[in-house]
């Protein structure tokens, strides 16, 4: 019982604002994000997110040297990026792959010769890495906020359009979809997210929010809006449960998030290998035969 | 042609004198036609079916006698198609005999041939069924008509080339087809025929030339493209959720756009896998509800990219029979590429092959 108290009186923490604010935003960014994250695994946008990350990390590099916002000048950067691929894929190719190789060089090496040239300190620069959600200002959270509200709205609004898109671009583009549209918009909501996580949890952990909800559902889901259903609850529970576990560990907010959300990946993983397993077994033959025989037995 | 009462003459073809087929009842003629080839037949299949869609009482022909120039094969088929007991003509071909024999039409010709020297008639040579030489038959004079009447073109791709990288895949396309007609485009791995599809498509620009689709409009897309797609099989999307991107741009109630849903996985006869995951459907199921997804978007013309790549053979013919079904119908325009063509085989499609940068009409699949 006293245990229970002591990990009760842990999440006083609660009471101050910035925590409170950090802990609302973190848990929006769960329902929400994981939504961006079913585009980047479906159009295979890993390579292209390493390139919005290092983007928005030289953002964050700028903003720090200069003094200002690093989430206002993270998100410009990513969108900058996203317009420049998709004016070069309009114009020159269809397949982005090389392009983001380039900008995830460029950006990267340009975000390292910012710190050190302007002499950025090494605990600013971990923030980049790492991510603080107890540092949101009022700002931030409203734009996180409206941001969110953003992401959800497309999703629920264009879903028909998405998921032309997400099937089969030509296919899209013969049922009349402006799939050159739909998917810029997804690229740059994808770019503003990461931009928002980053600032959350980190460049290095925002997976946990970003990825690894969207993976559990494509896992559990049979339909493309279980999907998103999927990922929005499950990355509510990851951002929840890493926020818990994050304040009993007495843990920074990010690692807590990741850990549990790798926990929690791991044990969808099993258990959806085991019903896996089980409808195997209860097609095979020699099962079938057996059924038979012990109703056979009976009779 | 001229229309008077219920008689139907035309007027030139009997002052000519060149008059190939009469339809005549107790004496008084009800049809008759000058054309060349099949095409009087066809135009009477389509006098008969206009008069009973105008209201006029189902005209039986049963008492009618008909005078056809030349009888093959393929005329007799279409003859008992339309009911006829009594033919009369010049020449008839031994392929013929046995059909009107099974049908129990009298017939009465001036001179009996082996074999007519025709296309059509070697195509025929082993169908027994009125309907599908009925089938074939129009599919070839639509052809016809689309090489010789651009306005009948459902799709016209005029001086075409598509530059791949520094390699020329295909230089001046010529292409006309027509609507409801079935082409068949083979050709070897990398030859041009995905690209060529994508041009059309309008997803790819040709390095020249042009490509107009009729009633095509940015808005309202009518070419439903079936490719080998590229879901894989662990993205969970559900077959009704594919079919229901057919109707993703359609501006309508969403009552409207679930009939449309339902009604094409229906007549795609994919219904029973409504909620089941696209990915672990078969080659043959993915097939349908993709053919399904064109339907619901109101496709006028069916594009299709290797579809029988990953079906057995029993699939491949399902797949081509309810293709047929579709266009025949509905009257819906298919462009099929495939590299396979011994699947293709006997389908009596029109066909062009792909080869060196360039396309070689063949003739119709067999």
């Amino acid at each position: 019982m006293m245990q229970l108290f002591a990990w009760l009186d842990a999440f006083h923490v609660l009471r101050y604002a910035p925590v409170w604010r950090g802990f609302l935003v973190l848990l929006l960014s769960g329902a929400v994000f994981p939504l961006v994250g079913v585009f980047v695994l479906r159009l295979n946008l890993i390579t292209l997110r390493f390139a919005l990350m290092h983007a928005s990390l030289l953002g964050s590099a700028v903003a720090l040297a200069a003094g200002v916002n690093p989430l206002l000048v993270g998100m410009a950067a990513n969108s900058a990026l996203v317009v420049a691929i998709a004016r070069i894929r309009g114009s020159a190719v269809r397949d982005v792959g090389f392009i983001t190789t380039f900008f995830m060089v460029l950006t990267i090496g340009l975000a390292f010769a910012v710190i050190y040239r302007f002499n950025v300190s090494t605990n600013d620069s971990l923030q980049i890495l790492w991510g603080n959600i107890y540092a949101m200002t009022p700002l931030d959270a409203r734009l996180t906020v409206a941001f969110g509200a953003v992401v959800a709205g497309f999703v629920v609004l264009r879903f028909p359009a998405i998921a032309a898109v997400l099937f089969d671009r030509d296919v899209a583009t013969s049922v009349g979809v402006r799939e050159s549209l739909v998917y810029t918009t997804i690229v740059l909501l994808v770019g503003l997210t990461i931009s928002f996580v980053m600032r959350l949890i980190g460049a290095l952990l925002l997976d946990a929010i970003l990825i690894l909800p969207a993976l559990m559902a494509v896992s559990c889901a049979r339909s493309l809006r279980g999907t998103f259903i999927w990922a929005s609850v499950l990355g509510t529970i990851v951002a929840l449960g890493g926020f818990a576990f994050a304040i009993l560990a007495d843990l920074p907010v990010s690692s807590g998030v990741t850990i549990f959300g790798a926990l929690l990946y791991l044990i969808i993983h099993l258990l959806m290998r085991k019903r896996s397993r089980t409808a195997v077994r209860a097609l095979s033959p020699s099962n079938t035969l057996a059924t038979h025989t012990q109703e056979g037995e009976k009779q | 042609m001229r229309f008077g009462g219920d008689e139907q003459t035309n007027d030139g073809a009997l002052a000519n004198g060149a008059v190939v087929l009469r339809l005549s009842r107790n004496g008084v003629d009800l049809f008759s036609s000058a054309r060349p080839w099949l095409h009087p037949l066809l135009d009477l299949s389509r006098f008969l079916a206009a008069r009973e869609e105008g209201g006029a009482r189902r005209e039986s022909v049963a008492d009618c006698e008909l005078y056809d120039k030349i009888i093959g094969r393929a005329a007799a088929l279409l003859i008992v198609r339309l009911g006829i007991r009594s033919v009369q003509t010049e020449i008839l071909s031994r392929r013929a005999m046995p059909v009107l024999d099974a049908h129990a039409v009298a017939w009465r010709a001036t001179t009996v041939v082996d074999r007519i020297d025709c296309r059509t008639e070697d195509l025929l040579a082993d169908v027994v069924d009125p309907n599908a030489a009925y089938r074939l038959v129009s599919a070839r004079a639509r052809a016809a008509l689309a090489q010789s009447d651009p306005a009948s073109c459902a799709l016209h791709v005029e001086n075409v080339s598509i530059v791949r990288g520094e390699r020329t895949v295909l230089r001046d396309v010529h292409l006309r087809v027509g609507r409801g007609e079935k082409l068949l485009i083979t050709g070897a791995n990398g030859a041009g025929k995905t690209s060529l599809l994508k041009v059309i498509l309008g997803t790819v620009a040709p390095a020249a030339g042009t490509v107009h689709v009729t009633g095509q409009d940015e808005r309202a897309a009518r070419i439903g493209y079936v490719n080998q797609e590229s879901v894989p099989v662990t993205f969970p999307i559900s077959a009704r959720e594919v079919v229901a991107i057919g109707v993703a741009a359609v501006r309508t109630s969403r009552r409207e756009k679930r009939r449309r849903i339902t009604e094409a996985m229906h007549s795609t006869r994919c219904a029973v896998l409504v909620d089941r995951m696209y990915g672990t459907l078969s080659g043959g199921e993915k097939q349908r509800v993709a053919i399904a997804r064109c339907l619901a978007q109101g496709a006028r013309m069916l594009l299709l990219d290797e579809p029988t790549a990953s079906l057995d053979a029993e699939g491949k013919r399902d797949l081509v029979a309810l293709v047929e079904r579709l266009a025949d119908e509905q009257e819906i325009t298919v462009v099929m590429v495939t590299h396979e063509f011994d699947a293709m085989d006997r389908t009596g499609w029109r066909h062009v092959a792909i080869a060196d940068g360039s396309l070689h009409p063949l003739e119709a699949a067999r």
